[in-house]
């Protein structure tokens, strides 16, 4: 057992040939995996040896780090122990280090120079929060080990939401250490009935994620994708420069030659009129891919070994009226401006598990720009990269059949010619209508396009319901809805349920459970297609209905938890 | 890339092809020096100069050995143009254009002179001309948007969803380059960040979309002239004349319209030049402040016009411009009335002096 931390940090430089940097010119390699390397290697000098109570303690330090705010009154070797967890944790965060440094204890400097590890200014914004943010991953391959431990230093600051693909089989694989919710096929069917969540299948499960998440931000990364390096070969703080992006002014209606102007370093440049450079609300960040860059089939087929290793150090803004293919590989939003027109739409007859197999981010791409064109938010491109990863054979893609690709031709005039009328104010109005347009529009050319129109105006139904507005309660139930399910659970839902909730032929899933609705079950029970009610932890009163007894199909019933003055009636049963 | 590169820097990275030596010709105004010519020499020794000496023309601007060349002075101007020579600034940079016109060369690649070689981050020298050429001889993408960048660039291409039919683009008729060090702000920004330097090499070569207008610098500029040329006039400025330093941009933005309007590319980006001299900000403001005032109403003109079906060349397109502009902006200011006709004057003085292109239309060579 060694008694100085010192020496045996100087057998780890050793071992792994860190040099301290002179002039910053080789910053700090936090890549977790090159860390991990080496403190595993540490593991034989570490005096505490899990478990024992000590040690659980420490992980438990680890997980409830955020809460902390002062480490000094801790014994030296114990804070060591502390940090080489927080390291290996991936939880090493700027304000996080700060603490360790403020105990001024000798030791941790000692550790901070061995380790060669720098405090790196990150561009995020210091007005978001983290609790502003989730992080969505469409999980289309069970095992998430390797993809959750490379975005570590990146992720575990942040709330994570996981959907599986309903498609796939197996057991998803996450490792610990995250604050996230798993979303899987019975959730999805749950929440919009089994016949919509076939809309949520492949790629298109990460909108359900979207679709659940109550937070301002989201951020979407394929799961084949993982942090990138910059020029200089820091790693790339995906999270935060899609943030940066989001939180600073777009410029849509004039092109600046210097690309963003509120970057450090840069301005308007001359020529440049001074109304227009508050800019406008940055509603979506899209960012690129270095290795495999997002190629279609033919694309890739014809260029095999074509890897992008172009690192361009510029964001910019996509103008106005301007289209473009937006990839969902790599892309943030602001969720509370532009949330409804992510959408699950169009679907390729021949979609698949690959992304050259698949449009539907493109078509809802050209949605979201023409709808931020024309309530006037911007779209920027550019940084920050990901490094996407070699997978599948996009010759073997090219035998199905190439809808994808022939479906872009009359796509791409369709959505440059559409104009929405001034009436549409809001994104949801936005969404309608471009729906409708579609249908007119497209709807003739290809069963595919009137399929696609139609669930954007159910998706826009959705949305309205999930979103956390609750007094919008009783004013979405005057819509028309053709959905079959209706969830809105564990929300502050306040108000009454509206008297023809049951009326409705289509609804088959209802559930309402964990508000706190208050009032009466509506009475007139006409519609019988009901499959499960759900109406338990509530606030309700006045008695249960008899005409439950009705619903043939009815295999749930929950009523518990509220405050019903007379017993289940009889014939329910 | 702090610094720019030295003549021996770019010998080393000058390559012995030197593309398009007999087909272009560079355009620099100058009322100083040509001392600047020396760092270039590796790259542009074996390309015609076209010298627009500004000022004093009794003065002597002695062009560097080696370089073979044609300079003009203002009497040379007023001698060749005749009446016609009042459409020709006095006393600005603006006066380059008359380089153009005189030129028989299909490009014209033009540069100021306290530009320098620029390093690309690995340290060696960029020759600018050779990546003007790369992008004026490779097609433009204006009707949508390539999130890679310049498609036809090493290393990249088209992504998923752009539609095939629009891949092989159109003919790139401007190639707009950017400058490291000194960055090209106007006098109120230059006066809030005096000390600010560009040190962002940008790897990027963009196509400007349809529909979008930009601010063009003059700087470090490249373009087809027998695709654009007429239209690449830099405006009233200078003595005489109430505003300067909007030469370039004026030129910029009708030259997009016109190539929105017949379908021609423009691009930005690479290739950078290391930019040397900061102009005094107290100086440039007296120029630009008219400027900075009235483009609030240009722009919007320019966003609004809409040029007939029947404009198919672009002469036609600038004489109707020209036409918009006296009816819409020659109520902000008289100068826009004698803008119009310089405006006009310029066709008349280019179709005089280059008679065969007067029926050019769109890529068509005469």
């Amino acid at each position: 057992m060694r008694s100085s931390n010192v020496l045996l940090f100087e057998d780890f430089k050793a071992k792994k040939n860190l040099s301290n940097t002179v002039d910053g010119e080789t910053a700090a390699d936090l890549s977790p995996s090159i860390l991990q390397k080496g403190i595993k290697n540490l593991d034989q000098f570490f005096f505490i040896t899990p478990p024992c109570l000590l040690s659980l303690t420490l992980d438990s330090a680890v997980h409830n780090l955020s809460n902390i705010t002062d480490l000094s009154p801790l014994p030296d070797h114990i804070l060591i122990e502390l940090f080489l967890r927080t390291l290996r944790a991936g939880k090493l965060t700027e304000r996080v280090l700060k603490l360790f440094i403020a105990t001024g204890k000798d030791e941790v400097f000692s550790l901070i120079q061995a380790l060669n590890i720098q405090v790196t200014v990150t561009p995020m914004s210091l007005s978001i929060k983290d609790d502003e943010i989730d992080i969505v991953i469409g999980a289309l391959r069970p095992d998430l080990t390797s993809f959750m431990n490379e975005w570590r230093p990146i992720f575990s600051r942040f709330h994570l939401i996981i959907v599986k693909d309903p498609d796939l089989k197996e057991e998803l694989k996450i490792p610990e250490g995250f604050n996230l919710d798993v979303y899987k096929k019975p959730d999805i069917d749950r929440v919009v009935g089994t016949s919509t969540s076939t809309i949520f299948s492949g790629y298109s499960c990460r909108y359900f994620g979207y679709l659940v998440s109550r937070k301002k931000y989201i951020i979407s990364v394929d799961d084949d994708c993982y942090p990138a390096k910059d020029n200089k070969g820091i790693l790339v703080d995906a999270v935060a420069q899609h943030i940066t992006n989001l939180t600073t002014p777009a410029t849509p209606f004039f092109f600046n030659t210097l690309y963003d102007p509120f970057t450090e370093g840069a301005d308007f440049v001359r020529g440049y009129p001074f109304s227009l450079r508050s800019g406008v609300q940055c509603a979506l960040s899209c960012g690129l891919w270095l290795n495999l860059a997002d190629y279609d089939a033919p694309t890739q087929a014809l260029k095999p070994e074509e890897r992008n290793s172009r690192y361009v150090d510029a964001v910019l803004t996509v103008p106005a009226r301007t289209l473009m293919p937006i990839s969902g590989i790599n892309i943030a939003f602001n969720r509370e401006v532009i949330g409804p027109a992510l959408l699950p739409s169009l679907r390729l007859g021949g979609e698949g598990k690959f992304r050259w197999e698949t449009m539907e981010d493109i078509w809802s791409g050209m949605c979201v720009k023409v709808v931020c064109d024309h309530l006037g938010l911007g779209v920027k491109t550019g940084m920050p990269y990901v490094w996407r990863n070699d997978r599948g054979d996009a010759i073997a893609s090219l035998r199905k059949e190439w809808e994808g690709v022939k479906l872009m031709e009359e796509v791409v005039p369709f959505f440059q010619s559409v104009r929405l009328p001034r009436k549409a104010t809001t994104t949801e109005d936005c969404v309608a209508e471009v729906a409708n347009v579609v249908k007119e529009q497209l709807g003739s050319i290809d069963p595919i396009f009137a399929r696609a129109a139609k669930a954007m105006v159910d998706w826009k139904l959705v949305y309205l319901w999930m979103s956390d507005d609750g007094n919008q309660f009783s004013r979405k139930f005057q819509q028309s809805f053709k959905f079959s399910a209706f969830g809105f659970v564990r929300n502050n839902l306040e108000g009454r349920i509206p008297s023809n909730l049951f009326t409705f032929e289509n609804l088959t899933y209802v559930h309402l459970f964990k508000n706190h609705l208050s009032g009466e079950i509506p009475k007139v029970i006409d519609a019988l297609n009901f499959v499960e009610v759900d109406l338990s932890q509530n606030n309700l009163t006045s008695e249960i209905p008899q005409r439950f007894s009705k619903l043939r199909y009815l295999n749930l019933l929950n009523l518990f938890s509220n405050q019903f003055t007379r017993e289940l009636p009889e014939s329910i049963g | 890339m702090n610094e720019p590169a030295t003549a021996v820097e770019a010998a080393v990275a000058a390559s012995p092809l030197h593309q398009l030596k007999d087909e272009l010709d560079i355009v620099i105004p100058t009322i100083r020096n040509l001392d600047f010519l020396e760092m270039w020499r590796p790259f542009l020794q074996p390309y015609h100069l076209i010298i627009v000496q500004d000022g004093d023309p009794s003065k002597t601007i002695k062009v560097p050995n080696g370089f073979d060349y044609e300079l003009y002075n203002r009497n040379d101007i007023n001698r060749i143009l005749g009446p016609k020579a009042s459409c020709i600034s006095f006393k600005d940079s603006a006066c380059r254009c008359f380089g153009y016109m005189v030129s028989k060369k299909k490009y014209i690649f033009t540069i100021d002179d306290d530009c320098f070689v620029a390093k690309d981050p690995s340290g060696k020298a960029i020759n600018a001309l050779e990546q003007h050429i790369k992008n004026l001889l490779s097609p433009s993408t204006p009707f949508f948007f390539n999130t890679l960048y310049d498609p036809f660039a090493e290393g990249a291409d088209f992504v998923r969803g752009y539609p095939f039919s629009l891949r092989e683009g159109v003919s790139t008729a401007v190639s707009h380059g950017l400058w490291l060090n000194i960055p090209d702000y106007d006098a109120p920004t230059q006066l809030v960040k005096p000390l600010e330097r560009n040190t962002r090499f940008v790897d990027a070569v963009l196509t400007i979309p349809k529909g979008t207008l930009f601010p063009m610098c003059g700087m470090n500029l490249a373009f087809d002239r027998q695709l654009i040329g007429p239209a690449m006039y830099f405006g009233l400025m200078g003595e005489g004349q109430p505003i300067g330093r909007y030469d370039d941009m004026w030129a910029g933005w009708c030259i997009k319209v016109i190539c929105d309007h017949l379908g021609l590319g423009v691009k930005t980006g690479l290739p950078y030049i290391y930019h040397s001299k900061a102009s005094n900000p107290f100086v440039n403001l007296r120029k630009e402040y008219k400027g900075i005032y009235w483009q609030e109403d240009i722009i919007p003109f320019f966003q609004q016009v809409v040029l007939p079906k029947d404009c198919t060349t672009v002469q036609k397109c600038y004489i109707e411009l020209a036409k918009q502009v006296k009816e819409k902006l020659g109520k902000i200011d008289p100068y826009f009335d004698k803008l119009a006709d310089a405006m006009v004057t310029w066709i008349q003085a280019w179709d005089g002096l280059n008679p065969t292109s007067a029926s050019f239309s769109n890529g068509k060579t005469g």
